[in-house]
Order: structure tokens, then C-alpha cells, then sequence
């Protein structure tokens, strides 16, 4: 059996840690893929391209759990690939039981994982395997009426007219000989006679045999390193094989070999790095730690940062220059100066003299400043040319340390279509869940933080959002219900959509749950609109659920969903019908930590607005302001929009009062809502390193943070979603409903 | 032998501070908070904030606040000077500026010159008060720049009015 006790039962040798990493990360992949193919399998259970494939990832997790000793691991993999195996043959029709033991499975295999980062023992899976081992039992051979995806009776049934046949049988990464069952690594070192001639080609030949009992996962020194190795002495081999000792130092035992041993211990120190020199190592990818990243990234901040100081240099010398008209002009003038002077010398003579002397000693200096000037605008055309050189390699620096943290969300969507699975399961509701826009790139840390809230949403939305089946039907839609979640971009921002066609947001039973919770009287209640009404879903604790359910009473609410959303400068907004179904929208930007903003000056500080947040930028006359009961209304195009000075969302110590003169308007949105803010001096945009305010001071509502600008000056960076809020909920006390 | 003694003792018993003024009156605050002292450079105000910060400064890349002690102790604001400097202290995680009229050097003090604050000026929600010291003509108080400096208690403390106004002639 393959999970007998033995040498490094569990807890795999010291040097083996670099493998290890790569083990844990390469398996963590694996089971990703594996269970989208087992849901996948869930409903179509004959497609024989699946099974292939999950039948290889499989016996790859197999094949690396047993380079690494992980025997439990192994023995698990192993029943899982045997019956996998008798799947893809199509002996055997995969059923529920199936796919409930694969899943349990990696869930395992995702547990060992979590165990082996922390250098714990892995715990055993006795019952598991034995359930894994009873698998083919169960079923009757080649059953056709087996269970298949019991919980999709909806579901089209497969034509069941082509079993297995069809597609080739995928080829496993590593050919595997013959005896599959038990075989194992096996680590050998063969040690050649000193000084023997044609040592490589020998070393070649005990390769050679030794692949005939198996396959050669790694030599060292490689089979390509033998012709330059100054002296092989020893060769060590990791060999899968399930041949026996003798057997393979048989096979090693070649004319010059002075030793063969079996199972020695890996070599103690650490391997020397892959020769640089050597040609032929490519490094396709490789992994790097987000905490390096993310140093790289401050320093192309602060690069930024000093880029945007030298433009700003070089932009404040080019009037001096031009001012000082300097080459040809001042050149001219000193040179007619030097003609007069000249002309005073030739023509005079007596106490003149001296004085033309002197001014002629002081023209020659002149001159000399003049060649110096000359110089000092040559050497400025050739700054003005660095400095464009500078900020097209920082720009670039900049685009590709914020793409090397950029990951898709394809890992992150995926994940849900186990959870769908489960909670709907839990709930009994029959749900399919519609990825789109896998491809699309977000900044990892975000992806890290993302998790929660979308868990939280997804699971909101089954179960508050998709009604129970009977309802359903009788509304007169499809029983399987639909949770679709889709990523985009559009422009710098990643749009993410979580949506159900479920009953969508009850909004009288929102709006008798926020007079009963006294959160508006009912006399305003009756008066606010529905867009008023959704946002009490984002007060703490408000919920329309009348009972909090095991599912959505856990975790988050939806306030901490959307502090959450807004701690990663995101916004969320929610698009409900009644009675069609649920979208919450979610508006995140690509990068946190720099922002392109547009910036303006106000009389008591710069101010800056990240791009995507300003919806456009409008210039307003007066017979398009509107005054509704004191504050005031902007008609741009038709919307109207609040209407605010700077003043109204901010007040500020010692403020001179007079109002600055109206210079344009700009329409910041967050999500769906948009106010209008006059400013009067905009300056243009500019790519800004967000910095923490509340690192050394405290979080001022409404900004976002603060930034330096090229000049050293700090500038406030607004943040648009508390900013549209502040504005609307203003606006709201005091505005006229018709 | 009475020339090894002295020194060994006053080594032992005495800690570093740094001088400043405010409106005529000297504090002190402990040399271990201070991180340095700069000449008050731009200041980029921010809203939603007392009158008593000014606003934030950039220190190499980083931002931090600056209080105006004068305004913190409610006393009336006043222009800038050549000697106006703000000090950068360290509360905690925190790095913050704070300006004051003017700095006098770093002052060695024996602890026996510092007397704590008595009970009824602690009482009046001056806790940022740590004690008054006497050195040569001139009375110091000096405050604790953490308790001062704590974003939950500087409104305390702008309540409070200057910290030691009437400070004990003779300390008990």
C-alpha cells in the first residue's frame, strides 16, 4: 500500500523546500482546474474530454505529491487516478458519489497545502481513502442509468451516443511505464571511477538503462552538463520506477561505475544557483514575492515624483531663456558694443584711452558671459531632450511595475463555482452561475481583497435575491436560476457586475424597514425615491431579509462590503428590479497606487480628482443653474445634477469668503451618480502616488489621501464616492419633492 | 574623590530636552520624541479640521500634519517669523509637526529640578502637562508630546486653554 509508513512519511526533507513551494503552488492550480472540470463533469458526466483531462491533472498532483515523499498524499491521488482511469476507459460511468469523493479530495490535497506552508504534518485520510478505494465498487460496471448530476434534473441530458472513443486519451505530462500502480521515487548515486575516460558518455549510458525501469525525473549533473563536467565522479538520479533495488543497480552497474547507491539522502547543500552562463536555461517565469513588488512600485512612485519635478524645472527655465533671447541677440550686442569701443579707441586719444581700455577689458568679459549663456541654452535643449528621454523610460518603468502586479481574475471568478454549488445546495435552490471577462486584469492586492465582498454578494444574492423554485414558477420563470459574474475594463477602471434574476430589491419593504428601524420618519420615507430607498441597504445591520439565514447571517454585511469596496478607492453601485433580478456594480481601479488625476487649485489648496472619477468637464451659464429650496440644481444636457462650490462639501479654518469666480464645472461620479463642483484654476492631469493621510494624521471625509506634486507641495486628493455622498445627502435635507 | 561622585550622579538624574516658546512662555518636550526641527515650509491646508492644524507638510515624501501650538492653547494666531520652527515629533506610529514661535537649544536638566504637575492642573484636563522644571531664570513646563499630540486628545487639550498658565511659583 502506498500509504505504509516510510522514511519521510509526511514531512518531506529540508532541501526539498524550494520544491516544495513549487509544489504547493503548482497543486493549488491543479485542483483550481480540477474542480471546474468536476462541475462541469457535474452536468455533462459523459464528456469524455473532461475525464481525460481531470484523469491527468490527477496523476500529475499524484506524480509530484510522491517526488516530495508526501505518501498520503500519493495514496489518495493514486485511488482517485485508478478510478479516474476505469472513467476514461469507460468501464465505469462517472456519478455523484464521484464527484463528492474527487471533491473531497482536493479538498484535501488544498488542505495539505495549507499545512505544508506552515511545516505541519499532514493529517491522515484513512476514511477517505477508503472511500476512494470503494468507489468502483459501488457503481455497477458500465451502468448507464447511474445517478448522473442528480441536482441538474433541468439540464438537457447528454445524448449518451458516444462513450469515451471520441477524443484521443490525453497524454499524461510524464510517460508513464508500464507498472503504474507502485511506482515511486527513488534516489540513486552512481559514482564513477576516478580519472575514467569517456565518463559522459558512460554517465549517458547509466541514464540510459535507468529509464528503461522507469522515468528519470531530474539527473544531476544533467545529461546536457556531462561533456562539460571537468571530472564526473557522481551522478545522482531521481528515478520513478517501481522496479526493485537490485533490479536498477543492475541497470546502473556499467563498466567504469565504481558504486551504485539507493535512496541516499538528498545532497545536504543547498544546489548552487542555475549557472547564468549557461545558454540554454531559459527562465520562462518566475515567482516574486508581492512584497518586492511592491517596493519596486514606491520607488517608481517616488521616480514619479521627481520626473514630474524635473518637467516642472525645465518648464519654469524655457521663459528665462526665451526671455533672454540669449545666442544671437546678446552675441550681437556685445559685438557692436566691442565695434563702438573700438571706434572710440581709434579715434581718440589722451585720457580716453584708459577708460576704453577698461571698457574693453570689461567687453571681453562680457563676451565671455555671452559664450557661457550660449553654452548654458545648448546644455538646456540637451536637458529639455533628457528629460523627455527620462519620462518616457519612467512611464514605461511605471506601466510595466504596475502590469507585473496586474494577475487576471479568472482564479478569483472561478473560485465561485464551487461556492454557488454549495450554497445552492445548502438552500436548495437551482442556481448556475455565468462567468464573463476571466481575462481581465486587476492589481493583485485587490483580487486578495476582492474575495469577501463578492463571496458576500454572491451569496446575498442566492439567497435573498433568487426566489424559492414554486415562486419562480409561477412568475413564469426558468427554475434554474442565474447568478452571472462578469469583469471588464473600461478605460483605467475594472468593472465588475454580480447579477441574479431573482426578485430583485423590495423596496416598500425597504422602506418600511428603515421607519421601523426609525431611520426616517414615515412621512419622509414616503417621500424618498427609489434611488433613496436602495441606499439604506449600506446602512449597518438593515436587512429586508425577514430572518438571518446561517448563509447570509455569517460574514459581512453589506456596510462592511461597501467600506470595503471603498478602501480599495472602488465604488459599488445597485441596479434592482422588482421582480427581474439584482446587479450590483462594482468599480475598482486598476491600480492603487498611483492615480491620474485631474488637478485643480482652489484659494487654500491643489486638489486632485482620479480621472476616472470625473465624468466631464463642462463649462455652465447661468440660466442653467436652478435654485430648489436654497440649494442648487445644474442642467447639464438635460440631467440635472446638485450643484456645489468646493466650500459646501469642505469647510475650512479661516476661510476668506468671498466666493472664487466660476471658472468651470466638473461632473464627478461615483458608480451611477454624478454631482457638479465648481472650480475655478484647473491644472491639467498628472499621475499622482496616493499617500495615506491618516497614516500619521486622520481620514478627513471626502478625501481620498494626499499626494506631492512635482514642486514638493502636497496636494489633497479628493475621494469621489464620499464626496458624491456628502453632496446628496445635503442635498436631500433640504430638497422639494414635487 | 569628591570630583568622581558629583558627575555619575548627575549623569544618572538628569534627561535631555529641547527649549521652545510659546507666546513668552518656555515648554519642554523630551528629546527621545523629537525626530528634528525644521524651518516651516509650505503647508497645504485641509479641511474638516480644527483651527489649530494647519494643515500638511511633505518631509521627504512623507506627509504629516502640523499642529500650531499656539492655536492648540487657544492664544491668537501670529504671522511667521525668521524664528518660527516646527518640530517633528514621533507620537506613537505617528509623525507629526508641531510649530512654535521659536526653539531654543537642547537643555540638560537634573530630574530633581522637575516637579510634576499638581493634581488641580491635571484635573483640568491638562494630562498633556507633565511637570514644571526650573532651570537658571527661566521656568519650563514640560509637556508630554503624546498625550498632547493624540489625535483623541488634542481636543481636549485646545479645550483646556494653555497647558500651566498659572504655573506655581514654587513647586511643591
Amino acid at each position: 500500500m502506498a500509504d505504509s509508513s516510510r522514511r519521510n512519511q509526511d514531512m518531506p526533507a529540508d532541501d526539498m523546500a524550494e520544491f516544495l513551494s513549487v509544489y504547493i503552488d503548482e497543486t493549488g492550480e491543479q485542483c483550481d482546474q480540477l474542480v471546474q472540470l468536476l462541475l462541469a463533469l457535474e452536468s455533462e458526466p459523459r464528456d469524455a474530454r473532461r475525464i481525460a483531462e481531470a484523469f491527468r491533472l490527477i496523476h500529475s498532483i499524484k506524480g509530484s505529491a510522491a517526488m516530495l515523499g508526501l505518501d498520503r498524499i500519493t495514496g489518495l491521488a493514486h485511488h482517485l487516478e485508478s478510478h479516474f482511469e476505469r472513467l476514461r476507459s469507460g468501464s465505469l460511468l462517472l456519478d455523484g458519489p464521484t464527484i463528492e469523493a474527487a471533491l473531497r479530495c482536493i479538498d484535501y490535497f488544498r488542505h495539505c497545502n495549507d499545512r505544508l506552508r506552515q511545516g505541519e504534518k499532514l493529517e491522515p485520510v484513512d476514511e477517505l481513502l477508503e472511500a476512494v478505494k470503494k468507489l468502483g465498487q459501488t457503481t455497477p460496471a458500465a451502468g448507464p442509468t447511474a445517478a448522473t448530476a442528480p441536482t441538474l434534473p433541468s439540464a438537457p441530458p447528454t445524448p449518451a451516443v458516444e462513450p469515451a472513443v471520441a477524443s484521443p486519451p490525453a497524454t499524461p505530462a510524464v510517460p508513464t511505464p508500464p507498472p503504474v500502480g507502485n511506482a515511486r521515487v527513488r534516489r540513486i548515486r552512481v559514482q564513477f571511477a576516478p580519472g575514467l575516460a569517456m565518463a559522459d558518455l558512460k554517465a549517458e549510458l547509466v541514464l540510459a538503462r535507468l529509464g528503461g525501469l522507469g522515468v528519470v525525473v531530474e539527473s544531476s549533473p544533467e545529461a546536457a552538463e556531462f561533456a562539460t563536467s571537468t571530472e564526473l565522479r557522481t551522478l545522482d538520479i531521481m528515478l520513478r520506477t517501481a522496479a526493485t533495488g537490485s533490479a536498477i543497480t543492475i541497470a546502473a552497474d556499467v563498466d567504469g561505475v565504481v558504486g551504485v547507491e539507493l535512496d541516499v539522502e538528498p545532497p545536504a547543500e543547498p544546489a548552487a544557483p542555475p549557472a547564468p552562463t549557461e545558454a540554454g536555461a531559459v527562465v520562462e517565469t518566475m515567482r516574486v514575492g508581492v512584497e518586492r513588488l511592491d517596493v519596486l512600485l514606491n520607488l517608481v512612485g517616488e521616480l514619479v515624483v521627481s520626473r514630474a519635478r524635473f518637467v516642472q524645472l525645465v518648464a519654469d527655465m524655457a521663459p528665462l531663456f526665451r526671455k533672454a533671447a540669449v545666442g544671437g541677440r546678446s552675441g550681437g550686442t556685445t559685438h557692436s558694443l566691442r565695434e563702438a569701443v573700438e571706434a572710440i579707441i581709434r579715434s581718440a586719444s589722451g585720457p580716453i584711452d584708459r577708460a576704453a581700455a577698461a571698457c574693453e577689458s570689461q567687453l571681453e568679459k562680457l563676451e565671455e558671459q555671452g559664450r557661457l549663456w550660449e553654452e548654458g541654452h545648448r546644455r538646456y535643449a540637451e536637458l529639455v531632450e533628457s528629460v523627455d528621454h527620462l519620462t518616457r523610460v519612467a512611464d514605461s518603468l511605471q506601466r510595466g511595475v504596475l502590469s507585473t502586479r496586474m494577475v487576471p481574475v479568472g482564479p478569483l471568478l472561478n473560485r465561485f463555482k464551487r461556492s454557488v454549488r454549495d450554497i445552492a445546495n445548502e438552500l436548495g435552490k437551482n442556481v448556475t452561475l455565468e462567468l464573463a471577462g476571466e481575462k481581465t486584469e486587476l492589481d493583485k492586492r485587490m483580487i486578495d481583497e476582492l474575495g469577501d465582498p463578492l463571496v458576500h454578494l454572491v451569496r446575498n444574492a442566492i439567497d435573498h435575491g433568487i426566489e424559492p423554485a414554486d415562486v419562480r414558477l409561477r412568475r413564469g420563470k426558468p427554475e434554474m436560476a442565474t447568478v452571472r459574474l462578469a469583469a471588464s475594463q473600461r478605460g483605467n477602471s475594472v468593472i465588475i457586475s454580480i447579477s441574479d434574476d431573482g426578485g430583485g430589491i423590495d423596496l416598500e419593504g425597504v422602506r418600511d424597514r428603515a421607519v421601523a428601524r426609525g431611520l426616517v420618519s414615515a412621512d419622509q420615507a414616503a417621500s424618498l425615491s427609489p434611488r433613496e430607498l436602495t441606499d439604506f441597504i449600506w446602512q449597518p445591520g438593515f436587512s429586508t431579509a425577514k430572518e438571518v439565514s446561517n448563509i447570509s447571517g455569517r460574514g459581512v454585511g453589506m456596510d462592511i462590503v461597501r467600506t470595503r469596496i471603498e478602501a480599495l478607492s472602488g465604488s459599488i453601485d445597485i441596479d434592482s428590479t422588482l421582480g427581474v433580478g439584482t446587479t450590483f456594480v462594482i468599480r475598482l481601479p486598476l491600480t492603487l497606487a498611483i492615480a491620474r488625476c485631474m488637478l485643480f487649485r482652489m484659494e487654500q489648496a491643489a486638489v486632485a480628482v482620479p480621472v476616472e472619477n470625473v465624468r466631464e468637464l463642462v463649462t455652465v451659464t447661468d440660466d442653467c443653474i436652478l435654485s430648489i429650496g436654497g440649494r442648487r440644481v445644474c442642467d447639464i444636457r438635460g440631467e440635472f445634477l446638485p450643484l456645489v462650490e468646493m466650500d459646501e462639501i469642505f469647510s475650512w479654518p479661516s476661510t476668506a469668503a468671498e466666493p472664487a469666480p466660476r471658472g468651470a464645472v466638473l461632473v464627478i461620479h461615483s458608480g451611477s451618480r454624478a454631482v457638479a463642483v465648481c472650480v475655478s484654476s484647473l491644472l491639467g492631469t498628472q499621475d499622482l502616488v496616493v499617500k495615506s493621510l491618516d497614516e500619521n494624521f486622520m481620514r478627513i471625509r471626502g478625501l481620498g489621501g494626499a499626494s506631492i506634486l512635482g514642486d514638493g507641495e502636497v496636494c489633497l486628493l479628493l475621494d469621489a464616492s464620499a464626496v458624491v455622498d456628502i453632496v446628496m445627502r445635503s442635498h436631500a435635507m433640504t430638497e422639494v419633492h414635487p | 574623590m569628591d570630583s568622581v561622585r558629583p558627575p555619575e550622579v548627575r549623569q544618572a538624574a538628569s534627561a535631555q530636552f529641547v527649549g521652545f516658546e510659546i507666546a513668552g512662555q518656555k515648554y519642554l518636550f523630551r528629546i527621545e520624541r523629537i525626530q528634528e526641527i525644521i524651518t516651516s515650509g509650505s503647508v497645504t491646508r485641509v479641511p474638516d479640521v480644527p483651527a489649530y492644524v494647519v494643515g500638511v507638510s511633505n518631509l521627504r515624501g512623507t506627509i504629516i500634519p502640523v499642529i500650531d501650538l499656539r492655536l492648540l492653547f487657544g492664544l491668537p494666531a501670529r504671522e511667521s517669523d525668521a524664528n518660527t520652527r516646527t518640530i517633528v515629533v514621533n507620537v506613537g506610529s505617528r509623525t507629526m509637526g508641531c510649530m512654535v514661535d521659536a526653539v531654543s537649544q537642547v537643555i540638560r536638566i537634573p530630574v530633581d529640578q522637575i516637579h510634576s504637575a499638581p493634581d488641580s492642573v491635571v484635573a483640568d484636563g491638562q494630562r498633556s502637562v507633565e511637570g514644571f522644571a526650573r532651570a537658571g531664570d527661566d521656568l519650563f513646563i514640560l509637556l508630554d508630546a503624546t498625550s498632547l499630540l493624540d489625535p483623541a486628545g488634542l481636543a481636549g487639550v485646545h479645550r483646556a486653554g494653555v497647558p500651566g498658565v498659572t504655573p506655581p511659583d514654587k513647586a511643591s
